[in-house]
């Protein structure tokens, strides 16, 4: 299993500093959302799809699964034709319409290539992203839910 | 003289070099540049071939609830880079060559497509369609998520999407 950016949406408290990490890192153009549902913020990026369906559709091959798990777009070979937009089921892809150009989270491959975490994880101040395993991130939410379970035993005796 | 004689009787025996054109059923050779076919079904409307076209000959005219394409045939200059660039195969190169007409005929000639946009059914946006076929062909199995929300545009999905999973959360 490849490593991916999870959110917490309880703790998210909407700051935008993902988004201003995101830009600082892309030139200047953010490539993620915070979407407002009601009252809670949800951070929103590109969910790296095993099976991406942008990667299936592209006509020109310029979309990719890497090797490091993240679905990557080629600038070059980008016509900015709009077919991954109309198939992403999360609607993360944007066309940049004047640089014939789309424009969407790359998982800032080049910080991980350095061995950094990708930008908007270690940007966020209340640690509402997250960037690891599922399975890592499971184990460590099972041995929290035992310790609060041993906690209730202890005071029930 | 006799050399004459000589290539007169060949030719004779060797018979016509020309064929009689249009009583005759005329083949071309292979790889012939003819006029250029259009398939609407298959057009995501990226612009690719406008940007190629050597002769300025593709035109596709973005409007507020459809795009229109067009080949004019007498500015075609038979390049085929269209059908090279083309990520679909919407525009092909046949091998007819029947290329002179009349005056008249100009826009029996033309090639027109018209394609109609799609309206998102929330924020009643007009976005482009992605067709059918090109789905049918590149999507690979079971892979149809969008499906679910094909009908509303890649802004609204993200906000449905996002409530869905508040919803997870609350639950």
């Amino acid at each position: 299993m490849s490593k991916r950016v999870y959110f917490l949406p309880n703790i998210c408290a909407g700051c935008e500093e993902c988004l201003e990490a995101c830009a600082r890192e892309h030139q200047g153009n953010s490539l993620d959302y915070i979407e407002m549902v009601d009252l809670y913020p949800v951070p929103m990026r590109c969910f790296h799809c095993a099976d991406a369906p942008c990667a299936q559709i592209c006509p020109t091959k310029s979309i990719q699964v890497t090797e490091e798990g993240a679905v990557v777009s080629s600038s070059e070979k980008c016509i900015g034709c709009g077919s991954c937009l109309l198939v992403c089921p999360f609607g993360i892809p944007k066309v940049d319409t004047t640089k014939k150009l789309m424009r969407k989270c790359d998982l800032c491959i080049h910080r991980l290539k350095e061995g950094k975490i990708p930008s908007c994880v270690q940007n966020c101040s209340l640690k509402a992203l997250q960037f690891g395993d599922v399975e890592e991130y499971e184990a460590n939410k099972r041995k929290k839910a035992a310790a609060k379970l041993q906690r209730t035993g202890d005071s029930a005796l | 003289m006799l050399t004459t004689i000589k290539t007169v009787l060949a030719n004779i025996g060797r018979g016509p070099a020309t064929s009689r054109y249009p009583f005759v059923e005329e083949t071309v050779p292979k790889g012939f540049r003819g006029k250029v076919t259009y398939d609407p079904s298959k057009c995501i409307g990226c612009k690719t071939c406008v940007h190629v076209c050597a002769g300025k000959a593709i035109k596709i005219d973005e409007k507020t609830d459809c795009f229109d394409f067009s080949v004019w045939d007498g500015t075609c200059t038979r390049c085929q880079m269209c059908e090279n660039f083309c990520p679909t195969g919407a525009i092909k190169v046949t091998e007819e060559f029947h290329n002179a007409y009349l005056a008249e005929d100009v826009y029996k000639k033309a090639h027109f497509g018209n394609i109609p946009y799609i309206q998102c059914a929330e924020c009643k946006k007009m976005i482009k369609p992605l067709p059918e076929v090109v789905a049918q062909e590149k999507l690979k199995g079971e892979n149809i998520a969008y499906k679910e929300r094909s009908y509303i545009c890649p802004d609204c999905r993200r906000k449905a999407m996002a409530k869905d999973l508040m919803k997870g959360l609350a639950r």
